[in-house]
């Protein structure tokens, strides 16, 4: 059949993928001042919050690409991008893929001792960063030289950039990193085909609707889903604004993502699971949403209480015999997903009224094969039995970069080992209880799932914001504490014992040693706001040992 | 009926503010041709479903992405020869 649109004509040509979306929508007939990327800080004298028209946003890449292959840099060097704003890491990373150069996107958010150690580890040919990150990186040994900062790429002439480098579907064309809560940031890398697949496969696919025609973007840019957000919206002709470092400080960060609404008015709003948690701070009748018609997730499984909130905030359209009218409420879309991934593999849809809870993830998306594993044999766990997830997909990265070890050990027959828990009921509905380096073995068959745990608790106390559950081995049996956030004027003092141990069931509940309302700052999290359990464990447990 | 059916389907895109030209049996609904916007798709069920008498279930509207017009026509000439039957 012969594609007879622009989104029809992108997803069936061959050759477009995640390196060379830009000049492929050129190629294809795309206006020139039909909509770009929105930024929130201003881009080489072009102000802040004003849109790039494709054009102009194409103008700003070639002058990059210009002034990088000035210097030298070429197809297959991989170059770090250790930045703070969206518009530094995203026009660094298409002109990067303009000479067919591998970026190697960096969270801001990372630690500089941790970024030291990470850049060196990539064995790249240089870095790209800003003031704010060169004084962390600055009179350490990063075996590569910084080449600039991001900004001053922009100097380059547009008109002197190389031709667009000719990509094979199989080329690397980025470095991403995982969350980073168990150990330093994993270094994933991508291909140009594995990380548009989605995009070809579902986002160019399924009908256009209103909710992503203006779509706020507040997912940490330098991830996977940084670049395949952007991809998304560029390639559908939509607009988008993207949010710097996920709103900035996470403590304010729900502040900003509320004003950006009010201010900017999208359909849709991207985030991660950390930015529906700080939402949860505030009374959300008192904003105007009414502008949001999606909220879509990924990353992490999002919780309940989280999401009915926001389901009940904006509004969507719908036909009826009188027309098309415009109704309260809003949905709300879960993606459950990672890095090594390289997009959501399984969604789930929350409305207004809707109620498959219960960290249910819905079902895997057409593109992926999932299997829920038992590891000691390699075969599928029964229905209703927690099992080891298993996908087999296009999406899927390369593997590890610089690590073949890790690349292997997460394959197992013919899947790649997700490192979630999961199990599915007999409507084929999956659901996520942990992930598995963070579920305890009580023995006799029992496990502790913590995600599960926390969701529950979440449930069961509606004035505890977020929770977090931290069990492990103290003087040889298991002790399990539970660290409470409390939502503002909730009472400290309050007795919450019945509901939690409720929440925990039998055996884990043998296990409770006790509650703690804690302060924000007594939650580690890592780059992306995901809470760093591995960590809070060896502390709590540490610091409960000596006191 | 076919070519009645199909005539409705086209006017009601024109009526929708689409250009139909070029439009025909083979042209899918979807992003791979007419490239309805998913509020269209639910519109257009519901004038079929008003026309001809016949229902279409809460989660089909999406699923029509994924036919050409001739198979649409197609599903709605076999729904009214399904109501019929029983009547007989």
């Amino acid at each position: 059949m012969v594609a007879t649109n622009f989104r029809g004509a992108l997803a069936a040509d061959p050759d477009i993928g995640a390196g060379n979306v830009l000049a492929k929508l050129i190629e294809h007939g795309a206006a020139l001042d039909g909509p770009g990327i929105t930024f929130d800080t201003s881009v080489d004298g072009h102000p802040a919050w004003a849109p790039f028209t494709l054009g102009t946003l194409h103008d700003r890449v070639a002058a990059r690409a210009a002034w990088l292959h000035s210097r030298g840099i070429s197809q297959r060097d991989p170059v770090a991008v250790y930045v703070t704003s969206a518009a530094d890491c995203l026009l660094s990373f298409m002109a990067l893929t303009w000479l067919g150069a591998i970026p190697a996107l960096m969270n801001g958010n990372m630690p500089g001792d941790i970024a030291v150690e990470y850049i060196k580890q990539l064995r790249g040919v240089g870095v790209l960063t800003d003031a704010a990150h060169r004084e962390l990186l600055e009179g350490h040994d990063l075996g590569v030289p910084i080449l600039a900062d991001a900004a001053e790429l922009g100097t380059g002439d547009p008109a002197s950039a190389p031709a667009h480098y000719r990509h094979y579907r199989d080329d690397p064309i980025a470095i991403t990193h995982s969350s980073g809560t168990t150990r330093m940031p994993t270094a994933v890398v991508h291909s140009h085909g594995s990380l548009f697949a989605a995009t070809r496969l579902v986002h160019l696919a399924t009908p256009r609707t209103e909710e992503t025609e203006r779509t706020l973007c507040v997912l940490p840019a330098a991830h996977a889903a940084g670049i395949i957000s952007h991809q998304q919206a560029l390639c559908n002709r939509h607009e988008l604004l993207y949010l710097s470092a996920q709103g900035g400080q996470f403590e304010q960060s729900g502040t900003a993502v509320l004003d950006a609404i009010e201010r900017w008015r999208p359909t849709g709003v991207y985030g991660f699971a950390v930015t529906w948690a700080e939402l949860a701070r505030f009374d959300l009748t008192t904003r105007d949403l009414s502008s949001v018609t999606l909220w879509f997730n990924t990353g992490d499984c999002a919780h309940e209480a989280h999401v009915r909130r926001l389901v009940a905030a904006g509004s969507h359209r719908t036909v009826t015999r009188e027309g098309v009218v415009r109704v309260p409420g809003s949905k709300f879309i879960d993606g459950i997903g990672s890095t090594e991934m390289g997009h959501s593999g399984f969604s789930a849809v929350h409305r207004l009224g809707s109620d498959r809870y219960g960290r249910c993830v819905g079902k895997p998306y057409d593109f992926a094969e999932i299997a829920l594993l038992d590891l000691a044999t390699s075969t599928e766990v029964p229905i209703g039995q927690v099992g080891h997830v298993g996908m087999k997909s296009p999406t899927l990265a390369l593997g590890y970069w610089n690590d073949s070890v890790q690349t292997y050990r997460t394959r197992q027959a013919g899947y790649y080992i997700t490192g979630d828990l999961m199990y599915r009921d007999e409507d084929g509905y999956y659901y996520h209880v942990d992930r598995a380096i963070d579920s305890v073995d009580l023995g006799g068959g029992n496990w502790l799932y913590t995600a599960m745990s926390e969701e529950r608790i979440l449930m069961r106390c509606p004035d505890v914001r977020d929770c977090t559950v931290v069990a492990g081995r103290a003087d040889g049996k298991i002790v399990t504490d539970i660290l409470l956030l409390l939502a503002v004027g909730a009472d400290r003092e309050a007795d919450r014992t019945d509901a939690v141990r409720e929440a925990l069931g039998e055996p884990a509940a043998a296990t409770l040693r006790r509650i703690v309302a804690v302060p924000d700052e007594d939650i580690v999290v890592g780059p992306t706001g995901k809470v760093r359990k591995f960590l809070m464990r060896q502390r709590h447990l540490a610091a409960t040992a000596k006191s | 009926m076919a070519d009645s059916i199909r005539q409705f389907i086209l006017d009601s895109l024109q009526e929708m503010n689409y250009d139909v030209e070029g439009i025909d049996d083979n042209t899918q609904l979807g992003p791979r041709g007419a490239d309805l916007r998913s509020l269209s798709l639910a519109e257009l069920a519901l004038r079929v479903e008003d026309e001809y008498g016949v229902k279409f279930g809460e989660d089909e509207a999406e699923e029509l992405a994924g036919k050409t017009v001739g198979e649409f026509c197609a599903i709605v000439a076999e729904r009214m020869d399904a109501a019929k039957t029983p009547a007989e």
